[in-house]
C-alpha cells in the first residue's frame, strides 16, 4: 500500500469537514431512517455471505431493549455481541475523505465501499446480528460529550434513549448511576469508602472537590511528602467506621490529568513513604523512573 | 464483528496518508537506561528484572525458566482502558509458576501507553512512557480495603 507524504493545504481544510461530518453521524440523536438502515443491513448480510433478502430485521428503542429481545429470542443469558457502526466509523470517514478529496479518480474502483459500506456506517447505530435475525437499536435521544469527544457527564446520564434506558459515563469510563445521580452535597463517607473501584472513587472526589472529600472523611493529615516524580502526597487518618478507630489512606494526584486519588494503605503505614512502599511492593523507598 | 472487519477489505489498495504524531507526551528517554528499578503508569508497575532483592518485596533476578511467549501487546487490562506496548520491538511472556505476573523482553525501545482501544491505540488517561531495552515484569499496584480488611491489587 502506498503512502501519501503530504496533503495540500486545501485537502487539510477539507479533512476537517469530514471529521466534522462523521463526528456528527456518530453522535447524532435523530431517529434512524429505518428504510435506509434496513437496506444497509441487507447489504451487510450479503457482504458477509448470509442471506440478506430473508434476514428478519427488528428495531428497538434502545440498546438495552435490543439486548433483551435478542436474549429472549435466542435463550442466551449472556450479553450478546454487538456492532456500533456509526460510533466506529473513524476509518470509513478517512476513506470517504480520501476517495472524494485525494484520489477521486479511484472512485469507480471502490463503488461498493462508497455506495453500500458508507450508508451502513451512516445509518446503523447498533446491531446484534444473528444469521437470520438482526436486532437493531434506535439512536439515543441525548448524548453528552466532553471537549475531547468522550462520553461524559458527572451530573446525569451520558446517553439516554427514548424508552428511558440510560448509560452513565465519565471520560468514556462507564460508571454506576449513583455517582452521576447523587448531588455533591449528598455523598456520604460510607458511599466513598465502600466504593471498591479506584477510578469511581476518583470521580466522586472530582465531583465533590478534594477539600470537601477530606471534610467528608473527617481526615487528619499525619504526614506529607513532596516527590520530584509524583508530586505531593499526604497520609490521611480516617475514622473509617465512625467508632473512633482511624486507618491510613494516601492522598495523591494523578499527574496526567490533575485529579486526586484517595486510596487505603496497610494499617501499619505511619508515613507516606511506608504507604508508597506498600502500594508499590517495595522493601525500601525508591522513587519510580517516571510516574504518569 | 467478523463482517465489520471484512468490510475493511473494501478499501484494500488505497493509499494511506503519512500522519504526524499528535504531540502526545511520551515520558522518559528511549535510549537512556533507567536510574530507578521501576516505573509506574497508573495501576501498572513495570519492574526491572535483575538483582533488586534489597528493593522489591517480590523480584526476579532473571526471566523464569518456564516463560511462554504470548501474542499481542496487552500488559494489563482494566475495566475500560488498557496498558499496552506500541512500536519498538518486544515480546510478552507468561509463566505458569508465576501466573500473577506478565514478563516483558524489550529488544528495541518501546512505548508503554494507556489506551481506550488496543487496536487504534487511542490514548486514555495516563501519559505514555518509554521502556528502554531490557527485561522487565509487570507488578500490580496494591491498596488496602479497611472495610473488608483485605489487601488487593488496585481495581479500575
Amino acid at each position: 500500500m502506498s503512502e501519501i507524504e503530504e496533503l495540500t493545504q486545501e485537502q487539510k481544510i477539507k479533512m476537517e469537514d469530514y471529521i466534522s461530518k462523521w463526528t456528527k453521524i456518530g453522535t447524532s440523536t435523530e431517529r434512524l431512517d429505518r428504510q435506509a438502515a434496513e437496506k444497509a443491513i441487507r447489504w451487510a448480510y450479503k457482504f458477509a455471505s448470509y442471506n440478506g433478502d430473508s434476514v428478519k430485521i427488528s428495531f428497538y428503542d434502545s440498546v438495552d431493549a435490543a439486548q433483551k429481545a435478542a436474549q429472549e429470542a435466542t435463550g442466551e443469558k449472556t450479553k450478546q455481541s454487538f456492532m456500533t457502526p456509526s460510533l466506529d466509523s473513524w476509518w470509513v470517514g478517512f476513506y470517504d475523505f480520501l476517495l472524494h478529496e485525494v484520489v477521486p479518480e479511484k472512485q469507480s474502483e471502490y463503488r461498493e465501499f462508497l455506495e453500500e459500506c458508507i450508508p451502513f456506517y451512516k445509518n446503523v447505530f447498533y446491531i446484534i446480528a444473528y444469521d437470520t435475525h438482526a436486532f437493531v437499536s434506535e439512536r439515543p435521544t441525548s448524548i453528552k460529550l466532553d471537549d475531547q469527544g468522550r462520553l461524559h457527564n458527572y451530573n446525569g446520564p451520558a446517553m439516554e434513549f427514548s424508552d428511558g434506558h440510560k448509560i452513565y459515563a465519565i471520560n468514556n469510563t462507564p460508571i454506576p448511576a449513583y455517582i452521576a445521580e447523587t448531588s455533591p452535597e449528598d455523598f456520604t463517607k460510607d458511599m466513598f469508602l465502600k466504593e471498591k473501584n479506584v477510578d469511581f472513587r476518583r470521580f466522586i472526589t472530582t465531583k465533590i472537590g478534594i477539600e470537601k472529600t477530606i471534610e467528608l472523611l473527617g481526615a487528619d493529615v499525619v504526614d506529607i511528602y513532596e516527590s520530584d516524580v509524583g508530586g505531593r502526597y499526604e497520609l490521611l487518618m480516617v475514622d473509617y467506621t465512625n467508632t473512633g478507630e482511624k486507618r491510613p489512606y494516601l492522598k495523591m494526584i494523578n499527574k496526567s490529568i490533575g485529579e486526586f486519588h484517595i486510596e487505603g494503605v496497610h494499617p501499619s503505614c505511619k508515613t507516606v513513604q511506608e504507604a508508597l512502599n506498600f502500594r508499590n511492593g517495595l522493601r525500601k523507598f525508591v522513587e519510580p523512573e517516571n510516574l504518569s | 464483528m467478523k463482517a465489520l472487519k471484512q468490510m475493511e477489505t473494501l478499501v484494500t489498495g488505497l493509499p494511506t496518508v503519512k500522519s504526524e504524531p499528535a504531540g502526545r507526551l511520551i515520558m522518559g528517554n528511549p535510549d537512556e537506561p533507567w536510574k530507578s528499578p521501576f516505573t509506574q503508569q497508573g495501576d501498572c508497575i513495570i519492574k526491572k528484572i535483575g538483582d533488586y532483592s534489597d528493593v522489591f518485596v517480590k523480584g526476579f533476578s532473571k526471566m523464569p525458566p518456564d516463560i511462554k511467549p504470548i501474542q499481542g501487546n496487552l500488559v494489563l487490562k482494566g475495566s475500560t482502558n488498557s496498558h499496552a506496548l506500541y512500536g519498538g520491538k518486544f515480546q510478552l511472556f507468561t509463566s505458569e509458576s508465576h501466573p500473577e505476573y506478565v514478563f516483558l523482553r524489550v529488544e528495541e525501545p518501546t512505548v508503554l501507553d494507556h489506551v481506550t482501544d488496543l487496536r487504534t491505540g487511542n490514548p486514555a488517561e495516563h501519559y505514555a512512557q518509554w521502556i528502554p531495552k531490557g527485561d522487565y515484569f509487570y507488578d500490580g499496584l496494591k491498596e488496602y480495603d479497611h472495610i473488608s480488611e483485605e489487601q488487593r491489587r488496585v481495581l479500575d
